[in-house]
């Protein structure tokens, strides 16, 4: 009763609503609406389907956000048959046309996140109820990510969770409408023991400056878990406020903490920062306990390697994918990339790119955007050619497995772009885990109507 | 008794007028909101929750003239006391909406109480300072309380005392109700519109009252207030308590429509928000801090997501090569340069209009109506002579 | 001096104020009797607002008590003084500049009769008849009922103060506290102003006015102090003090006693 009351509403009001946005011109591009019954939240009903792409354009995770959207519209162009299609061609198996998604070409719209949750949210809210999006996708903060996969389980729309490394996205905040292709802390903290144990030895001491959130959090404790089983020791962790700006009041102690390694669990422009300001402060030529100071990064990307410039020479980390893959859909994502904004992609954007390509995908194999059998087609599905290799989506959490990268900054770069040398592959045999670790429920899958 | 009820509503004719117009404007927002592409419940629900924000923070800093930079924190309060509320006892808002009110309120008693021993830059360095604090302890302190930079959300296993009383767990996440009726979307919108006409009410009666007055005489020359008899503390502890149970009752709601709480809804920029609106609207004005608040809600939900593609298909009628030149110069005001934008109306109205928005309605009114008493300026009304 | 048989209203009792090394009162007494108008006059830097902000309480002595109608006003708090009804009139005036003129002269009179603080927002301030009748009948014996709804910012220096004068007039105080009421006047306000004084002065409420201006005092005083050095020279009725060798010394910039720190 009062559900269908609440479809009334809501239709008069997105009508009326879409001809005021028309006649000042800013609709962004919700061209035509039906008027049958919707038996979900915004089941697109003319020919058109609308994407929410939800990313940081300030605050400090805006690098990653900016080329997370230009990866989001190049999959659009790609999706509708424009341009030279990506990694279409490549993905497997894939049932995608190039004619856009279910017959409707795709649109989108776009959203500043702020990098804070409430922001984020409204911003969502304003994509599911303004302009009727019937996935959104975004990321690039753990915090804002969880915090909007949970207003979309809510108002029953999918999320294609974007950069977000936190175990708590696919761990105990995990939802059912909530999917994520990136890796997490835990897989980074798997991979990067061995490339760091045969650096640098089994007896270390290791100080952390984490970012002061979840992912920092989970990053934090993976990274002592992995390092611990090595035989390193574990300074008392220090905490950071996101987006500081100034860590030289966090780096002074270090020096005489006795620890003999630094774990910057640090990312975006707060990595760019504390990494720049731990080099000044001489931290990478110091010899403590007999051993060279060493720093480790655990999650880095090539936008952060470009911020911190020299400063990243030598320093190890873990990467979801980097552009110089020579796979073959890597290749054509970054040629596609490279040939529309003139710079190859970082891993925000790859993964940016992928999520969207993978839900047109299982919606079109699902024959419907109807959100249980999209869901149903994500979960447990197994496929290749998106520049990771072969990748499960995990039905337990909607946590991808695949390669993990370790990576480690090029001592000589050859162009601005070459910033990362691949060192080591962690297969995602050793970076798979029980799913009951991190707890969590995934809640139900039954429609809502926004 | 009947002559109490009298007085308790009783409200001069140019008050009553004043309430009709403000409610049929907030209830036609979907409306006349919807040619300006914001007509979605998710930002009508803030408009009318920030109003009230504003409203609180305008009986203080318009009245007495306190300029306090921590008014987020009773927000913050408020917002965390719902979600627990939902989560212990009970989806209902209005348990919810009480627990937050008395809670900000207590809080307010607290930081208002310190705070209120200084005047002048130092007052609201003292609540900037009690703020930053509350957000601290929000963020990283008080993290079992609040779940830190991750908010606190509901969760399935909440033990809502009160409802599983009644009946059993559903599946999924409930959602807020109102004696057991559930709403969300444009039903919460109108809720939180008759909270807030409810709380204009009130702000008008705080207005006209002597009381009001006092406030004003406060913010005009406290010396005298003082060698006129009147304990001025307790005007401005009373002023400061009341807008802080405002700023409760707006994170109450915020809770009500978006179950979540979360520790940067208390930062100092959260604080200086609030305080841009009522200048913006115009200081000690009744409806300035309203349209302050809506405006810069408008700004942030709505330039922010202009994109090129959007811009182009508004300058649709430019000549196409012109076009990108206009779509390129305009891009930097919108999406992440919304703030450009924001900050740029900010300078003009201060340098222009020092009385914010409702100067400017003032002046163009003047230029009509001639006719009409002279007004004594924004922080004034002086008694019609009847 | 012996005046047990009088009503005393305000004794100002062995009172120093000290500034450091510096003694700005030095054993005053002072005795203010009921229904009387009590001058202190002084040359410049005698002590006169010294004294007058130790009676109010903005001071507190370093020795020595203020007692008003039994009670010890020393350490109190301005609000509570002005509550036991004694009420200042300031040299530039204190007043509201962002109200109305009649709002100005309403405002006290809610602390006359609701107390310290009462915030009943229920009761419009349009509502309140009585008090509004009670200003606009002492704005029109000050001469401002025509500017009632005047901005009072926008008002001259004259009507400023004898609009502050009217407030202090709303709350019937046991003792007006008037300091120099005619500074900076003109001489047809000044006259005004005497004239609404001497009106006051028929309703039997107890002033003390500090004043340099002769005219002035003799024409409003029933007793004289003369102040200089932070000390009172003499006392008495206008005509005794008015021939006082003491006295003329003193208005002649000599001070009464040679070597004090002054």
């Amino acid at each position: 009763m009062t559900k269908s009351l609440k479809g009334i509403k809501r239709r008069t009001l997105v009508k009326s609503g879409l001809a005021g946005i028309l006649a000042t011109g800013v609709a962004p591009l919700v061209l035509t609406r039906g008027t049958y019954a919707q038996e979900y939240c915004n089941a697109p009903t003319g020919d058109t389907v609308t994407l929410g792409f939800n990313v940081p354009l300030t605050g400090p995770y805006a690098d990653e956000g900016a080329d997370e959207q230009r990866a989001f519209e190049l999959a659009v162009e790609h999706l509708n048959g424009e341009g030279d299609g990506g990694m279409l061609p490549t993905y497997t198996p894939s049932v995608l046309t190039g004619q856009g998604v279910l017959g409707k070409k795709v649109a989108f719209v776009t959203g500043d996140t702020q990098t804070k949750a409430d922001a984020a949210r409204d911003s969502a809210r304003r994509m599911i109820e303004r302009d009727g999006v019937v996935m959104v996708s975004g990321g690039s903060s753990s915090g804002v990510a969880i915090a909007v996969q949970g207003l979309c389980q809510e108002m029953g729309v999918i999320f294609m969770a974007a950069l977000t490394h936190s175990n708590d996205t696919t761990g105990k905040d995990k939802k059912r409408y909530g999917f994520r292709h990136f890796f997490n802390a835990y897989q980074t903290g798997v991979a990067i023991g061995p490339s760091l144990g045969k650096a640098y030895g089994n007896d270390r001491v290791a100080y952390h400056l984490t970012s002061d959130y979840t992912w920092g959090w989970t990053t934090e404790e993976s990274m002592i878990a992995s390092t611990e089983k090595l035989g390193w020791k574990t300074i008392t962790p220090v905490r950071t406020p996101v987006g500081a700006g100034d860590f030289s009041q966090y780096i002074t102690p270090v020096l005489n903490s006795g620890a003999d390694v630094l774990i910057l669990n640090h990312y975006g422009f707060d990595m760019v920062n504390s990494l720049t300001q731990a080099v000044q402060f001489g931290l990478k030529d110091k010899m403590v306990n007999g051993k060279q100071f060493e720093i480790v990064v655990p999650l880095v990307s090539d936008l952060m390697a470009k911020g911190a410039g020299p400063a990243m020479k030598g320093i190890y980390g873990t990467s979801n994918w980097d552009w110089q893959l020579e796979d073959a859909a890597s290749q054509a994502f970054t040629k596609s990339f490279g040939a529309k904004y003139g710079q190859p992609p970082s891993q925000a954007a790859h993964t940016a790119y992928v999520q969207t390509l993978l839900y047109a995908d299982a919606c079109e194999r699902a024959g419907t955007f109807y959100p249980p059998e999209v869901i149903k087609q994500l979960e447990g599905f197994e496929f290749d050619g998106l520049g990771n290799g072969p990748t499960l989506y995990r039905a337990a959490d909607h946590q991808c497995f695949k390669d993990v990268l370790v990576v480690q900054g090029k001592e000589t770069p050859s162009n601005p772009f070459d910033l990362l040398d691949h060192v080591d592959t962690a297969s995602r045999e050793s970076v798979t885990y029980d799913p009951a670790i991190f707890g969590g429920e995934l809640g139900p899958d039954t429609a809502a109507m926004c | 008794m009947n002559a109490t009820a009298k007085t308790l509503f009783s409200m001069s004719r140019r008050d009553l007028i004043t309430l009709v117009i403000f409610a049929l404007v907030v209830l036609a927002m979907p409306i006349w909101l919807s040619p300006l592409g914001a007509a979605y419940p998710g930002l009508m629900q803030k408009f009318a929750i920030y109003a009230i924000f504003a409203l609180g923070f305008n009986i203080l800093f318009g009245l007495t003239g306190y300029l306090s930079f921590g008014h987020a924190a009773f927000l913050g309060v408020g917002s965390y006391t719902a979600v627990w509320s939902f989560k212990l006892l009970s989806m209902d808002v209005i348990p919810a909406i009480i627990f937050a009110v008395i809670l900000s309120g207590i809080f307010a008693v607290a930081i208002g109480y310190l705070s209120l021993r200084r005047t002048g830059i130092y007052f609201s360095i003292l609540t900037l300072a009690f703020a930053q604090m509350s957000y601290n302890l929000a963020y990283s302190v008080l993290t079992p309380i609040t779940n830190g930079e991750t908010s606190l959300q509901l969760s399935l296993r909440d033990p809502r005392v009160l409802d599983l009383a009644f009946g059993p767990r559903e599946p999924g996440l409930p959602s807020a109700s109102l004696f057991g009726h559930t709403f969300s979307g444009l039903e919460a919108f109108y809720f939180c519109a008759v909270v807030l006409l409810l709380a204009f009410f009130i702000a008008q009666k705080i207005f006209s009252s002597p009381f009001g007055m006092m406030l004003r005489a406060i913010k005009s020359n406290q010396t005298r207030m003082n060698y006129a008899g009147f304990n001025t503390r307790s005007y401005a502890m009373t002023a400061f308590v009341i807008s802080g149970m405002y700023a409760g009752l707006a994170g109450a709601l915020l809770a009500i429509t978006d179950p979540l709480a979360g520790a940067e809804r208390m930062q100092w920029t959260a604080s200086g928000e609030v305080v841009l609106m009522t200048i913006l609207g115009g200081v000690g004005t009744l409806i300035g801090p309203v349209i302050g608040a809506w405006l810069i809600k408008y700004f942030e939900n709505i330039f922010s997501a202009f994109n090129d593609t959007a811009l182009t298909h508004f300058f649709g009628f430019v000549p196409d090569g012109l076009r990108e030149v206009v779509v390129a110069i305009s891009s930097k005001f919108v999406g992440e340069g919304w703030q450009l934008t924001l900050g740029l109306l900010f300078v003009l109205v201060v340098m222009f209009l020092p009385g914010g928005i409702m100067e400017g309605v003032r002046r163009i009114r003047g230029l009509f109506g001639s006719g009409r008493t002279p007004q004594t300026g924004a922080v004034s009304r002086p008694q019609a002579a009847e | 001096m012996s005046q047990t048989d009088a009503n005393i209203v305000l004794h100002v009792a062995d009172v120093h104020k000290n500034f450091g090394g510096l003694h700005a009162l030095s054993d005053i007494d002072l005795q203010i009797e009921e229904g009387k108008t009590h001058a202190i006059i002084g040359p410049n830097g005698a002590g006169k607002s010294t004294l007058l902000n130790v009676i109010i309480g903005r001071l507190a002595p370093s020795r020595g008590a203020v007692v008003f109608d039994g009670k010890v006003l020393t350490g109190k708090k301005p609000h509570e003084i002005n509550q036991m009804g004694v009420v200042r009139v300031f040299q530039t005036p204190e007043i509201f500049p962002e109200l109305s003129v009649l709002q100005n002269v309403m405002a006290p009179a809610f602390a006359k009769r609701d107390g310290a603080f009462k915030a009943n927002i229920f009761m419009p301030l349009d509502a309140e008849k009585a008090i509004r009748q009670e200003a606009e009948d002492i704005l029109n014996d000050v001469g401002l009922f025509e500017r009632r709804q005047s901005h009072a910012g926008a008002l001259s220096r004259g009507d400023k103060r004898r609009m502050e004068l009217a407030m202090c007039l709303i709350q019937h105080p046991k003792l007006l506290l008037l300091d120099e009421p005619t500074a900076g006047m003109s001489r047809h306000d000044t006259n005004t102003t005497i004239a609404l004084l001497q009106k006051i002065k028929a309703s039997g409420m107890t002033k003390v006015i500090i004043e340099h201006d002769m005219h002035v005092v003799f024409s409003l005083a029933d007793r004289i102090s003369v102040l200089a050095g932070g000390r009172i020279i003499a006392e008495g009725e206008p005509d005794a003090v008015r021939g006082d060798p003491r006295v003329q010394e003193a208005y002649l910039g000599g001070t009464y006693e040679p070597g004090e720190a002054h």
